[in-house]
């Protein structure tokens, strides 16, 4: 029996920042109030939230549609940590309990023990501020983060002003940076209610709202000019300065998948709710939202080959259903398009497309690849994969590192003998050329 | 009829070879083609080592027109050195180029920021290679598939192979999830699934199966040879932009029946960021926008095994031990003339039969410290 392979991950710690009985992420009603709950009853308890925002995911529409409707006042993290602490009094309460409380803190991976993922010594939480990466270690974990907005491409939706129901509340009512003054609003149901009445409240004029599914068209050059829709025989415009799309929300799935919660498609539900699972917890909209016109408005949105679906990488809906390989292969896709593929998998035809491939990790596209993909059925969950929200390489760089895992990094697995002449035997004593190690050669 | 048992690179190309000289082929692929470790790698089409590397180096420049898709292939390759050391390794591994006649150019610092602007001050040079290069692994699986369809032959997609029928000393049909197809010949081409399809056989195939992992940044402007690596990272610049680096510690795991498992991603995500920040230290604001897993298949000695077997005889078993991608149109060559003839006739694979592990102990993974742990 030999000592375990030094170039493997056996043997390499992972260096926590702390470790907690259970962690809450995301700082809503919900998630405040798992926090609350577990601090008093005498868990060592850390409650992160992503807000106040890095700058830059703002301009990337992460984690919602923010449609580039909000001033300078998102550039000032402490100022908006006030705002944050100010909208959600029930912060205060829960550091009184005694919560450990982060803000500005995204979870940007979960790492679990599994069959391919052995080596670890506990579960760990992967979170990052705006400099630095680190892991903190949980026994229990509750994911409060809510939901995302859920995007229709119509013509002129990737145009300054354009909002999700989500992203205007946040701009609108945790950073008070709202610059629109006339909103149009898409959506017949809670959600639009919402927005309606919290732009009433903020004395902003809502010039239209649509209640269902209607070709439609937001106009302008630079930015939001206006809205124009079909309704019946007639045409009808508005001029606005914003376009809140508030027609559903979906679960904010991607943690729970992360660390591999049973996710299932539950149409009545705001499409993949996550399934609790262990020590793994979710409360709030993430397990599940209120049901929606969602499909009728976005078949609506599809129904033109020309939609562009995927704004990152610039795919249409017609690029799509013809399997085109990406603008810059200039090709066409096989003659029988999606039909080339059989059962249709979101993760295939985004690495065939590039939808959904893009910076903002397929925040924008993914309901309607996914509703384009499911004519015949409901496609199977696009996975999500760390860094769940896109971490420069300095801060994800600043990690902690095992000065063990650094001193045996091989390029690939270290055996010498794979990298010389495989026309002749393999030499039982070789050099590793395969690739820099640091610090002392360790592999012979 | 010739059955091929798994639908990534290797098997799909084999598929490829004997579809486009007139043979009738089956893929039987358990899930989605080029799912696994052949859809997700680092691209790289640069195998010195390998006895293929001619056949590699000259088929590459044709793939897209044999295949009637693109696979993003492009030419060299540009090797960073950030410190003496790694600069020797570089050269050494060079030399296996070089000795069999491809040409390989020394670079300075500034020569190589010429190249790759985002290389910094901590560089001490580095090689051009002008040979080799990289493809879309995702794009290529792809467009193997489709291009054994388009010759008439089968692929199907999310059907187990459960077992070879053998009769008198020939496979005569393989057992599938969706019934058993009648054969000729067989090929295992089914990665880490390899071993325990050809142990009913009476052939220990040893192999144990590892997860890696890489990470993919946002995209940057493309720079005219994106196929740059060094620093421990395997990777490159694609076509789109994207940076796409992996290395560092592999995890050795066991399967769990016929499924392979999630390929999860690990902390590991952050050294190969530390890494490829300290390789493009002008790059410390790009943002890395996901990561992958995969997993793959080491052999005893690392090495491939490509061997038609002598019982049953007319059965082929193909690992390309972890570096499998690349090779590819090569391999599916090669396992192509095995099916047919027995032999290779454009390269010396007597190092690669499956009887160099004849004298293996049974317990050689604890042996190599190459275990799983526990779970």
């Amino acid at each position: 029996m030999a000592a375990p392979d030094p170039t493997s991950i056996a043997g390499k710690a992972f260096p926590l920042h702390g470790n907690f009985d259970h962690v809450v992420v995301g700082a809503g009603e919900a998630g405040i109030e798992a926090a609350r709950a577990a601090a008093t009853g005498g868990a060592k308890t850390l409650l992160v939230d992503e807000h106040p925002l890095d700058p830059g995911l703002f301009g990337l529409d992460i984690p919602y549609l923010f449609g580039a409707r909000f001033d300078a006042a998102i550039l000032n993290a402490s100022r908006m940590e006030e705002r944050i602490v100010t909208a959600r009094p029930a912060l205060m309460a829960a550091m009184e309990d005694g919560v450990e409380v982060a803000l500005g803190t995204a979870a940007w991976g979960g790492f679990v023990r599994g069959q391919a993922s052995r080596a670890l010594a506990k579960p760990l939480l992967g979170l990052a501020d705006r400099d630095a990466a680190w892991l903190v270690g949980f026994d229990r974990l509750t994911i409060a983060t809510g939901a995302r907005d859920v995007v229709l491409p119509f013509p002129g939706w990737t145009l300054p002003g354009v909002m999700g129901a989500r992203g205007f509340d946040a701009v609108l009512r945790l950073y008070g940076a709202f610059t629109g003054r006339r909103i149009a609003v898409l959506g017949g149901g809670a959600l639009a209610d919402g927005v309606f009445a919290a732009a009433r409240e903020a004395g902003l004029d809502v010039v239209a709202r649509l209640t269902a599914p209607a070709p439609l068209r937001i106009e302008g050059r630079e930015e939001v000019t206006g809205l124009a829709w079909q309704d019946g025989e007639q045409r009808q415009t508005v001029t606005c300065d914003t376009v809140v799309m508030a027609v559903d929300t979906v679960p904010m799935v991607d943690l729970p998948d992360l660390l591999g919660a049973s996710i299932g498609w539950d149409a009545a539900r705001g499409g993949f709710v996550p399934a609790a699972s262990g020590v793994i917890a979710m409360v709030g909209d993430v397990a599940g939202t209120v049901p929606a016109m969602r499909a009728a408005w976005l078949d609506a949105a599809l129904a033109e080959d020309h939609a562009l679906v995927c704004a990152c990488e610039d795919v249409t809906a017609g690029d799509l259903r013809a399997l085109r390989p990406p603008r810059y292969l200039d090709a066409a896709g096989p003659q029988a398009g999606l039909a080339a593929l059989g059962p249709l998998n979101q993760d295939q035809v985004k690495r065939l497309t590039r939808a959904g491939m893009g910076p903002c990790q397929g925040r924008r596209c993914r309901e309607a690849v996914h509703a384009l993909l499911s004519r015949d059925g409901v496609a199977p969950l696009a996975s999500h994969r760390a860094p769940l929200r896109p971490l420069p390489l300095s801060v994800l760089a600043a990690l902690e590192e095992d000065p063990t895992l650094r001193a045996n990094w091989t390029g690939w697995f270290g055996i010498a003998a794979q990298w010389l002449p495989h026309w002749e035997p393999a030499p039982e004593d070789a050099e590793y050329i395969g690739g820099r190690l640091s610090g002392e050669d360790v592999v012979k | 009829m010739i059955v091929i048992v798994g639908g990534g690179v290797t098997g799909l190309s084999t598929a490829f070879w004997l579809a486009r000289d007139g043979h009738p082929v089956t893929v039987v692929e358990k899930g989605i083609v080029g799912w696994e470790a052949s859809g997700r790698n680092g691209g790289g089409c640069t195998h010195p080592y390998s006895p293929l590397f001619r056949e590699e180096q000259r088929l590459w420049p044709m793939m897209d027109e044999l295949l009637g898709h693109p696979t993003e292939w492009r030419p060299h390759r540009l090797k960073v050195a950030l410190d003496d050391g790694q600069l020797d390794r570089l050269w050494k591994s060079t030399k296996l180029a070089t000795d069999q006649g491809f040409e390989a150019v020394k670079l300075d610092r500034a020569e190589m920021r010429e190249l790759v602007p985002w290389v910094g001050d901590n560089a001490v040079g580095g090689i051009h290679w002008r040979y080799g290069g990289h493809a879309n692994p995702q794009r290529t699986s792809q467009a193997y598939a489709w291009a054994v369809e388009r010759l008439g032959g089968r692929i199907l997609q999310h059907t187990a192979a459960r077992g070879i029928r053998t009769q008198g000393g020939r496979a005569v049909a393989v057992e599938t999830s969706a019934g058993e197809i009648g054969c000729d010949a067989v090929v295992i081409a089914a990665g880490p699934h390899t071993a325990a399809l050809a142990a009913p056989l009476g052939h220990r195939v040893p192999m144990a199966p590892a997860r890696v992992e890489m990470i993919v940044t946002e995209p940057l402007p493309p720079i005219v040879m994106g196929g740059v690596d060094g620093n421990g990272l395997y990777g490159r610049q694609t076509l789109r932009g994207n940076l796409a680096y992996g290395g560092g510690p592999h995890e050795w795991i066991d399967l769990d029946g016929e499924a392979t498992p999630r390929p999860v991603n690990s902390p590991v995500v952050a050294s190969l960021a530390r890494r490829l920040n300290e390789l493009f230290p002008r790059l410390g604001h790009v943002r890395v926008i996901r990561s992958w897993g995969g997993i793959v298949e080491n052999t005893p000695d690392g090495r491939p095994i490509l061997d038609r077997l002598e019982d049953p005889g007319n059965v082929v078993v193909a690992s390309m031990s972890s570096v499998g991608f690349g090779l590819s149109p090569a391999t599916g060559r090669a396992l192509a003339q095995l099916v047919l003839q027995g032999h290779c006739d454009f390269a010396d694979l007597s190092q690669l039969k499956l009887s160099r592990f004849g004298n293996l102990p049974l317990d050689w993974r604890s042996r190599q410290g190459w275990d799983a742990l526990p779970v």
